[in-house]
C-alpha cells in the first residue's frame, strides 16, 4: 500500500487484514482421486467446485481467521443441502505432473484468476458475496503414492485506502442491533451491506456516492481487530464505483465489532487498469508455498486392509487376552500340503489370525465339484486354462491375494511322493522330494491336508527330521481328526504320537481299487470347516505355549489348553480330545526311521516307497507282527486249536 | 428411558457443538504433563437433508520440553441403526502422520492421560476402522453396540422430567460424550458443561 499521509488529518495508514486459511478435509482428496481415476483422467481443464465458511452468526472463540473448508461434497453440483454454513464457489485446476505444478507461473496464473474476479465485480449486474469470495485451488495428485500437492489462492484486488482516525464506537453501537436483525431476517447471506439513510440495504441496491457507510460481516473473530481479507475486494469495488471516503462497520457476532474510516488515495488508483493482485495462501509459518497431504495410510486400500486386519486382532489382545502373542503368529511361514477343501479353509482361518506367509502344494486341477466346497475357487476356475481347469495350488495362492493383498502366498504344483506307490520315474520323484524337502526348510509350520493317508507319510517323516510344527487334519464321512505331531526333542515318555503311531502296518496304497464311497471326498461338507478351524486354532494354541510344539499333551497357557488330538463325530455331534503317545516301532516317527532318513535321504525314501515291507523291517513292525503271530499261535495252542489246518481244504479237495 | 432421535439430534447438534467449544479443556495435574488444547477447526454441517455431522479438529500440545503433539479430528453424527450418537476420530502426530495403529498411541499415554500399564481405552471399547458413511472416508470409531443402554442409564440421573426438550437433548448428548465420546477415551480431555446458561 502506498501509505500516503492524509493532509487533512495527518493520520494515514493501511488497514491490516487477516488472511484466509484453507482447511481441506481428507475426504476432498479421496473424492478427487476417485474423480481423477474415473472421470477427469488426463483432462486438466478447470472445474467448478465449492467450499464453505462457518456462518458469521456461528463464529466461536477459536475462529481467529476465516477458514475455507473443502471436503468430498466440494465437487457436488446443484443446490446446496446445507443451510448451516456459507458456501462460496471456486475452481479446481488439477495438473497432471509435479513439474507442471512446480513450473506453472504462479504470478501469471493469479493475475488470470484476478482478472476473472475483476470482470465479475466491475461488470456484473447481479452482485452477491460469491463474486467477492472466489477461490482457486491448484492441485497435483500423485495417485500411486496417495500424495496430494495443493495450493489455494483467493485473488484479492488492491485499492489504496488509508485509515483515517480511530474506531467510532458510537456508530458501531448505533447499528449493531439493526445489523443483527438484518442478518436474522434475510434468507440469503449478505456479507456487505450499505447504510442508506439509517437503513440497511444489500449490495444489490447499492447507492452510489462519494461518501458512504457500509457494514462488513466479518468471518473471523480475530482479537487484534483486523477484518478478514475478503473486505479488500469490496473496497476495490467501492473505489471502482467512485467512492472516495467510507465508514466501514466491521460486524461480529460476539460484541467485538469495530469501525474504520477509510479514505481513498485517488492519485494511486486507476479505474481502468487491472489492479495489483495478491492471494496465494501462505503456510502456517507465513511462507508462500504449496501444501502436501500425504494420505497413503488413509486411502491406500492395501494399507487400510493391513491396519484393519491388525486392529481386529489387537482388540482380542486388548480386551480379552492381554498375554496373547500376535507377533509370533504373524511371523510364521506356513506350508499347506493340499489345496482342496481343508487347504482352502485352513488358509482363510490363518489369514484371519494375521498369518502373512502361506504356501500351497497340490498336484491337481480345479474340477466342477470343487468350488462349492473349496472357498478359494469359483465356477470359472473349473473351465479356464483351455477347459482343463486351473491348477489348484496356484489359483488358491492367487485367491488369497484377492482376498487380502497383504498376504505373501505362493502355489506349487507338486506331487508329494507317496508310500506304497512305487517310483516309476525316479528323476521326477527325486526332484519332487527335493523341492518338498526345501519347502520344509523354508517354512515353520506344515499342515497335512491331503486326501489320502499314504501321502502324509513322507511329510510326517520330514517334519520330525527337521523338527517342524506339523498339524494334521483328516476327514472321514462324518468324522474328523485334527492332531499335532510330537517332536524328537520331547522326553520319550511325553513324546506325542504321530498319525501313524497307532498302526501296526506301514501305510500302503489306499487309493487303488476303492469304490467311490471309500474315498475321502465322500464326506459331510461341514466336517471340513470344523476340522480346518480346529487345526488352525490348535496351531495358535501351540504358538502361545512357551514350549511350542514340545508342549506336553493337555498342558495349558493363559490362552487355554493345548491338546494332542481332537476327534469329532457328526453322527452324534460329539467331539473328544485324545492323547496317544509315540510308538517306538512307528513307521513314521520312530527314532530308527528318522535316523535312517537322515542318513539316506532320498535313497531311503525310495526304498520305502517301492516296498513298504522294507519300512516294516526297519522300524520293527515286521518283528512285532511276527511276535504277535507267534503269540497268537501260542495262545491257539494253549486253547487246543490248530492254526495250521486249512478250513477250506476239506471241500476244495 | 430418554431416547434421542435423529430429528432431535439435528435440532440441537449446533447447540451441543457450542457447548463443547465452550467447555472442552485440557486437565493439568501438578504431577504430570502440562498441556493445552486448541481447536483448529470446527463446524456443523448438513450432509444430506436429514443427516447432520459435527466436525472438529483439535490439537493437544504438551508444555513440557518434549513438546509432544497430537492432532485429533473427530466427528459426531447420529446412528439411525443403533439410535445413538456416534463418534468417529483420527489421530495424527506432529508430522501429520495418521496413527491408525493404536499401539502407536502408547507414546502419547501421558499427553492423553493414559497410564502406560493400564490401557483402559483399549479394554473398554471395540474400536474399528470403518468408512464414515457421512464423510465417505475412513475413520476409527467405537462400535455403538452397548451405547444405548449405558448412556441411557447415565442420562437418566441427570435429565429431569420438567427439563425443556433442548436441555434434555443437551444433557443426553453430554452424557454420551462423557461415556462414548472423546473425553472417556482420552481422560486428559475434559468436558464438564453447565446447563444453567443454556
Amino acid at each position: 500500500m502506498s501509505g500516503v499521509i492524509s493532509e487533512e488529518t495527518g493520520v494515514g495508514k493501511a488497514l491490516k487484514y487477516v488472511a484466509i486459511q484453507s482447511f481441506v478435509e481428507s475426504s476432498f482428496f479421496t473424492k478427487l482421486s476417485e474423480l481423477k481415476l474415473n472421470e477427469f483422467k488426463l483432462d486438466a481443464s478447470k472445474r467448478a467446485i465449492r467450499g464453505f465458511f462457518t456462518s458469521p452468526k456461528k463464529l466461536n472463540k477459536f475462529n481467529d481467521f476465516p477458514t475455507l473448508n473443502l471436503d468430498f461434497q466440494s465437487f457436488e453440483k446443484g443446490p446446496v443441502a446445507d443451510s448451516k454454513n456459507v458456501y462460496v464457489t471456486g475452481e479446481l485446476f488439477n495438473v497432471n505432473t509435479i513439474e507442471e505444478f512446480k513450473n506453472l507461473n504462479k504470478q501469471d496464473q493469479l493475475k488470470e484468476w484476478g482478472q476473472e474476479i475483476f470482470n465479475d465485480i466491475v461488470a456484473a449486474k447481479e452482485l452477491n458475496f460469491k463474486h467477492f469470495n472466489r477461490f482457486y485451488i491448484l492441485t497435483f495428485s500423485d495417485l500411486k503414492k496417495y500424495k496430494f500437492y495443493y495450493w489455494v489462492a483467493y485473488p484479492t484486488l488492491h485499492s489504496p485506502w488509508n485509515v483515517v482516525g480511530g474506531s467510532n464506537e458510537e456508530l458501531v453501537h448505533k447499528y449493531s442491533d439493526k445489523i443483527k436483525e438484518f442478518l436474522d431476517d434475510e434468507s440469503d447471506f449478505n456479507q456487505f451491506i450499505q447504510v442508506v439513510n439509517g437503513k440497511l440495504v444489500n449490495l444489490q441496491d447499492i447507492h452510489l456516492a462519494q461518501h458512504g457507510t457500509f457494514v462488513f460481516i466479518d468471518s473471523s473473530l480475530n482479537k487484534e481487530q483486523k477484518p478478514s481479507i475478503q473486505l479488500k475486494n469490496y473496497l476495490y469495488f467501492l473505489a471502482n464505483k467512485g467512492f472516495e471516503e467510507v465508514d466501514i462497520i466491521i460486524y461480529r457476532n460476539n460484541g467485538s465489532s469495530f469501525h474504520s474510516h477509510l479514505k481513498l488515495d485517488k492519485a494511486d488508483f486507476k479505474n481502468d487498469v487491472l489492479p495489483k493482485i495478491t492471494g496465494w495462501e501462505r503456510t502456517s509459518q507465513g511462507k508462500l508455498g504449496a501444501k502436501l497431504a500425504d494420505l497413503g495410510s488413509l486411502i491406500n486400500p492395501h494399507q487400510l486392509a493391513e491396519q484393519a486386519v491388525d486392529l481386529n486382532l489387537k482388540l482380542m489382545k486388548w480386551r480379552i487376552a492381554p498375554e496373547l502373542n500376535l507377533d509370533i503368529i504373524k511371523e510364521q511361514r506356513v506350508l499347506l500340503l493340499g489345496a482342496g477343501t481343508l487347504g482352502s479353509y485352513v488358509a482363510r482361518a490363518l489369514m484371519g489370525w494375521g498369518v502373512r506367509n502361506i504356501t500351497f502344494v497340490d498336484n491337481g486341477r480345479i474340477s466342477y465339484s470343487n468350488p462349492v466346497r473349496q472357498p478359494l475357487f469359483s465356477f470359472k476356475d473349473c473351465y479356464s486354462d483351455n477347459g482343463q481347469g486351473e491348477w489348484k495350488a496356484a489359483r488358491a495362492a492367487e485367491s488369497l491375494k484377492e482376498i487380502f493383498p497383504g498376504v505373501n502366498s505362493k502355489g506349487l504344483n507338486l506331487e508329494v511322493p507317496m508310500i506304497g506307490h512305487p517310483v516309476s520315474d525316479e528323476a521326477k520323484s527325486k526332484a519332487n522330494f527335493n523341492i518338498l524337502s526345501d519347502l520344509f526348510d523354508e517354512n515353520d509350520i506344515i499342515f497335512l491336508l491331503m486326501d489320502s493317508r499314504e501321502s502324509r507319510w513322507l511329510p510326517t517323516v520330514i517334519g520330525y527330521a527337521k523338527n517342524k510344527i506339523v498339524i494334521n487334519a483328516a476327514l472321514g464321512f462324518d468324522s474328523y481328526l485334527v492332531m499335532r505331531h510330537g517332536s524328537l526333542k520331547q522326553n520319550e515318555k511325553d513324546r506325542l504320537g504321530c498319525y501313524y503311531c497307532n498302526d501296526v502296518v506301514a501305510p500302503n496304497d489306499s487309493l487303488s481299487d476303492r469304490t467311490l464311497d471309500q474315498m475321502c471326498t465322500v464326506t459331510r461338507p461341514g466336517g471340513a470347516l470344523m476340522a480346518s478351524a480346529l487345526a488352525v486354532e490348535l496351531l495358535v494354541s501351540i504358538l502361545q505355549h512357551p514350549e511350542s510344539k514340545g508342549a506336553p499333551n493337555g498342558s495349558s497357557t493363559k490362552f487355554g489348553e493345548v491338546p494332542h488330538q481332537i476327534r469329532g463325530f457328526l453322527h452324534n455331534f460329539q467331539q473328544t480330545k485324545l492323547y496317544a503317545p509315540n510308538y517306538k516301532h512307528c513307521s513314521a516317527c520312530s527314532d530308527v526311521v528318522i535316523e535312517k532318513y537322515n542318513e539316506g535321504g532320498w535313497e531311503f525314501v525310495k526304498k520305502c516307497l517301492n516296498d513298504s515291507g522294507y519300512l516294516e523291517d526297519i522300524c520293527g513292525l515286521r518283528k512285532v507282527q511276527e511276535e504277535a503271530d507267534l503269540a497268537t499261535a501260542e495262545l491257539m495252542g494253549d486253547l487246543g486249536f490248530s492254526d495250521d489246518e486249512d478250513e477250506d481244504a476239506e471241500w476244495l479237495d | 428411558m430418554y431416547q434421542l432421535t435423529n430429528e432431535i439430534f439435528n435440532r440441537y447438534i449446533t447447540d451441543f457443538n457450542d457447548l463443547i467449544l465452550d467447555n472442552l479443556t485440557y486437565i493439568n495435574t501438578t504431577s504430570s504433563t502440562h498441556g493445552s488444547i486448541n481447536v483448529l477447526n470446527n463446524y456443523v454441517k448438513s450432509v444430506t437433508p436429514t443427516k447432520c455431522i459435527c466436525y472438529s479438529c483439535i490439537e493437544l500440545i504438551a508444555a513440557k520440553e518434549d513438546r509432544k503433539y497430537l492432532k485429533i479430528e473427530f466427528t459426531i453424527s447420529y446412528s439411525d441403526f443403533y439410535s445413538v450418537p456416534k463418534l468417529h476420530f483420527r489421530m495424527y502426530n506432529n508430522m501429520d502422520q495418521l496413527l491408525l495403529d493404536m499401539d502407536q498411541w502408547d507414546e502419547y499415554n501421558e499427553l492423553l492421560g493414559m497410564s502406560p500399564d493400564n490401557e483402559e481405552y483399549k479394554k473398554d471399547y471395540t474400536f474399528t476402522i470403518e468408512t464414515n458413511e457421512l464423510l465417505n472416508s475412513t475413520w476409527m470409531s467405537i462400535h455403538p453396540c452397548e451405547t444405548l443402554e449405558v448412556v441411557g442409564q447415565f442420562a437418566e440421573t441427570s435429565i429431569m422430567e420438567d427439563d425443556k426438550e433442548k436441555i434434555k437433548a443437551l444433557k443426553y448428548l453430554s452424557s454420551w460424550f462423557g461415556t462414548y465420546g472423546l473425553t472417556r477415551i482420552f481422560p486428559r480431555i475434559s468436558y464438564r458443561p453447565t446447563f444453567s446458561g443454556v
